[in-house]
């Protein structure tokens, strides 16, 4: 054994060196880090299962979200629709008093204007009544006397007036 | 003349006390080792730094191996298999430095001029070895007593039959075998990774040792390995029940 | 004792103790190759094992070697 290299003494120092690394690292290598990676293993884990929660938790959000903006949506066009339709109501009745204001306005018109028609009628045959009698007093004057005069021209009247009659029928 | 020794040599006496070169090559790895595991620890953080996610990986890798054989009972395990694979493989490739067996002194010893190399491998000195075979068997040992109890030795002393004696017999001498097989397997493969280097060296010292050195690098490693994966196993076997 | 008669008796004990692991490794690492090859997923179980065979087989060379440097040393 000698011959080998083997001394007691040194077997013995090399089994306390070794024993010595085994209790350092053991203690401040082995346990400290195998405690880290276990902690942090630990930390990943929670790490994801909270995202895992938050996916879970915006996903519900989301469709909460969709959920509320489709109702707003139907909503709104239901209110427009209804509005349209009050519109169109409102719309027509007001076309429809346009109308008849408008047919009224004509009407009246139209009977303003008869009635002044009419006026004028009546105004231009008595200024032609007047006129005619002038001319023929002044015409027939000179050749006749009051009693013919008169007679002609009482004739003549009578003559016009079954002349208007004619006319106006 | 080319310079090998099987024995580490002495390069210094502290009171009768011999320190030998591979004793200061121990010490040396201990030295970096333990400043590895302060300077991991002050700066242990949640977040980790690189240097913590080398450490972690190393750490957490080695755990997950030695897992894989032990199961369980890791926790257990782990302070003994695991210091030895980083001490073994540290104490390897610490060996293959530059300047190892090769940086020396000569020394007067029995009237002849003999140089001595100051730094050595560890592991290429059967005193370290055998310190290692030596509590990694007893505490084999050790776990399939604290296990089992008093079952633990019936492997060892079965007199139900003549066969089951005889195979108790061969279980006791397997167990000595088993520190003299874990000694000289380790100091043999990196003793002779030493003797290959420095023969490769004499011959051709230029770029011949390159492909050699890589080889060595990976002995070191496969033997680191092999220690502590073979202690993983003999203590899963050993904490057994049922033979 | 003959030195010279014992170098011989060095070099036959390890040489000849390197033959039997020498065969004993080549067979479990082809075995294993094969069983990667035939079944890739058990890759790191088979390596673990392997490693461990290789190991056992190599402890008989061990055991050369030892009487080899007994041989040689005392």
């Amino acid at each position: 054994m000698e011959k080998l290299g083997i001394e007691p003494i040194l077997l013995l120092t090399q089994v306390i060196n070794f024993s010595i690394l085994v209790i350092v690292l053991t203690k401040f290598l082995y346990k400290p880090i195998l405690k880290m990676l276990d902690e942090r293993k630990r930390k990943i884990e929670e790490g994801l299962a909270l995202s895992r929660e938050m996916a879970t938790k915006k996903e519900e959000l989301d469709r909460d979200r969709e959920k509320v903006l489709d109702r707003a949506k139907n909503e709104g066009a239901k209110i427009i629709e209804e509005y349209k339709a009050q519109a169109k109501k409102m719309e027509a009745e007001i076309i429809a008093s346009a109308n008849e204001e408008a047919k009224r306005l004509k009407e009246k018109a139209k009977t303003d204007q008869e009635e002044e028609k009419k006026k004028m009628w009546s105004d231009l045959r008595k200024q032609l009544f007047i006129l005619a009698l002038e001319m023929s007093r002044k015409v027939v004057g000179e050749v006749l006397n009051d009693k013919a005069q008169r007679l002609i021209l009482e004739r003549k009247l009578k003559l016009l007036e079954s002349e208007k009659r004619e006319n106006v029928n | 003349m080319l310079h090998i020794s099987l024995t580490a040599e002495k390069i210094a006496e502290i009171g009768g006390f011999p320190i030998t070169n591979s004793l200061f090559t121990t010490w040396l790895v201990m030295g970096v080792l333990i400043t590895l595991v302060f300077l991991t620890r002050s700066r242990l953080a949640l977040v980790p730094s690189r240097f913590q996610v080398v450490m972690e990986g190393l750490v957490g890798g080695l755990y997950n191996l030695f897992e894989s054989v032990t199961g369980e009972r890791t926790k257990l395990y782990f302070p003994l298999v695991g210091t030895l694979f980083i001490f073994i493989i540290f104490t390897n490739w610490i060996g293959l430095l530059p300047g190892f067996g090769t940086i020396g002194f000569k020394m007067v010893q029995g009237g002849k001029e003999i140089f001595t190399p100051i730094f050595r491998s560890g592991n290429a000195d059967l005193n370290t070895t055998f310190a290692l075979a030596l509590i990694s068997v007893l505490t084999i040992q050790f776990f399939g007593i604290k296990t089992l109890g008093l079952t633990y030795f019936k492997r060892f002393l079965n007199l139900k039959s003549p066969v089951y004696f005889f195979v108790g017999i061969l279980d006791i001498v397997s167990e000595f075998s088993k520190i003299i097989s874990f000694a000289f397997r380790l100091f043999g493969n990196i003793f002779a990774g030493e003797v290959l280097l420095a023969v490769i060296a004499f011959l051709m010292p230029v770029i011949a040792p390159i492909p050699f050195l890589g080889l060595e690098v990976f002995v070191g490693f496969i033997q680191a390995l092999v220690f502590s994966m073979l202690t993983a196993a003999f203590l899963s076997a050993a904490t057994a029940s049922g033979h | 004792m003959d030195e010279g008669l014992k170098m011989v008796a060095v070099g036959l004990a390890m040489g000849l103790g390197a033959i039997g692991p020498g065969i004993g490794i080549g067979l479990v690492a082809g075995r294993s190759i094969e069983a990667i090859g035939r079944n890739p997923d058990a890759e790191g179980k088979i390596r673990t094992n392997m490693i461990l065979a290789i190991a056992f087989c190599e402890a008989v060379a061990i055991y050369a070697l030892v009487i080899a440097l007994i041989l040689k040393f005392t």
